[in-house]
């Protein structure tokens, strides 16, 4: 008999112990697949993307704060683990711009002479698949995205109005 | 007779099972706790404190301990009381404006303190200051709110 009347194999090993070192194996191929990158490479590619997050209105005296933060590492303030989203490798600002509903039913662009958008251009490698564009975390990029940023210099919310890879 | 040994494989696989959910969890939630060379690093940072009466201005006052956030500690080395202002727009010339507010004050309280830096925060005790982060400082008779304007190191000058 392949099992005896105690459960085990060829009357030495239990079964259950078969099972459970098959789980454990199954647990460690599981974690190396994720951990070493190997499984998002069978249907996506690696891509070093560059994208844009515009923050506004900002006022001169913060604007500062975004520019220090040139090489510095962005994060991802919505989540408790606030991953990192890319490196940060330019801040531009241009006066602050809107459309205003007037009284009278029309729209006119106005543009503000004390506040700023400041366009902040993050260099991130991420991961492409045929329907998304992710950091290695997870944190997906996607084009009219808001998002909750911050380096070590500024915390803030922005949209992402710009993205590309390569 | 046989001696029937203590630990079983099925022992050994459960223990190194528990070992494996351990240090995972523990990789999980202490990887963005790590910190590469914190650093102490003597900072000021201001606060604006919007729209409020001046009574507000005239508690505050330099030399005056408060707590960040309910974290560590810092002291106020200036309070700077202006008229407020708000933005808005001006839906009849369809501008954007800066009006006045009456009867209240933006105040600008400018703290320095000891902080602990790394690569992604530079905190006072738990407090992580950040222009834009809104912080709160208590003091004797007093807790206001606002977020940070402006802050640099100590050695960029005061």
């Amino acid at each position: 008999m392949i099992i005896d009347k105690n459960g085990k194999l060829f009357g030495k090993i239990s079964i259950i112990d078969i099972v459970i070192i098959i789980l454990v194996i199954c647990c460690g191929v599981a974690a190396y697949l994720r951990f070493s990158g190997h499984l998002g490479n069978n249907d996506s590619n690696r891509v070093n993307a560059t994208y844009e997050i515009t923050v506004q209105p900002v006022r001169a005296i913060s604007v500062d704060a975004i520019k220090k933060s040139v090489g510095l590492k962005l994060y991802d303030r919505k989540t408790s683990a606030q991953d990192c989203i890319g490196t940060i490798t330019n801040v531009e600002q241009t006066p602050y711009d809107d459309v205003i509903a007037l009284a009278d039913g029309t729209y006119k662009n106005a543009v503000s002479d004390t506040r700023y958008s400041v366009k902040i251009t993050v260099n991130c490698e991420c991961t492409l698949s045929d329907t998304t564009l992710s950091t290695p975390e997870g944190k997906l990029i996607e084009l009219g995205q808001t998002e909750y940023i911050g380096s070590k210099w500024f915390a803030s919310e922005g949209e992402i109005t710009k993205v590309s890879f390569e | 007779m046989e001696k029937k040994s203590k630990f079983t494989v099925f022992d050994v696989i459960v223990i190194i099972l528990i070992v494996a959910i351990i240090g995972g969890g523990a990789y999980y939630f202490l990887r963005n706790k790590a910190s590469k060379g914190n650093e102490e690093k003597n900072i000021y940072f201001t606060v604006e404190v919007s729209a409020k009466d001046e009574a507000y201005a005239k508690l505050l006052s330099e030399g005056k301990t408060v707590t960040v956030s309910g974290g560590g500690t810092a002291k106020i080395v200036s309070v700077e009381a202006k008229d407020a202002v708000g933005f808005s727009k001006d839906t009849v010339s369809g501008k954007f404006i800066e009006a006045p507010i009456p009867g209240k004050y933006d105040v600008y309280v400018t703290v320095y303190g000891a902080a602990t830096e790394n690569e992604k925060d530079i905190s006072i005790g738990n407090a992580q200051v950040k222009v834009g982060a809104k912080l709160s400082l208590e003091g004797s008779g007093f807790t206001v709110n606002g977020p940070v304007v402006e802050m640099h190191y100590e050695s960029e000058g005061k």
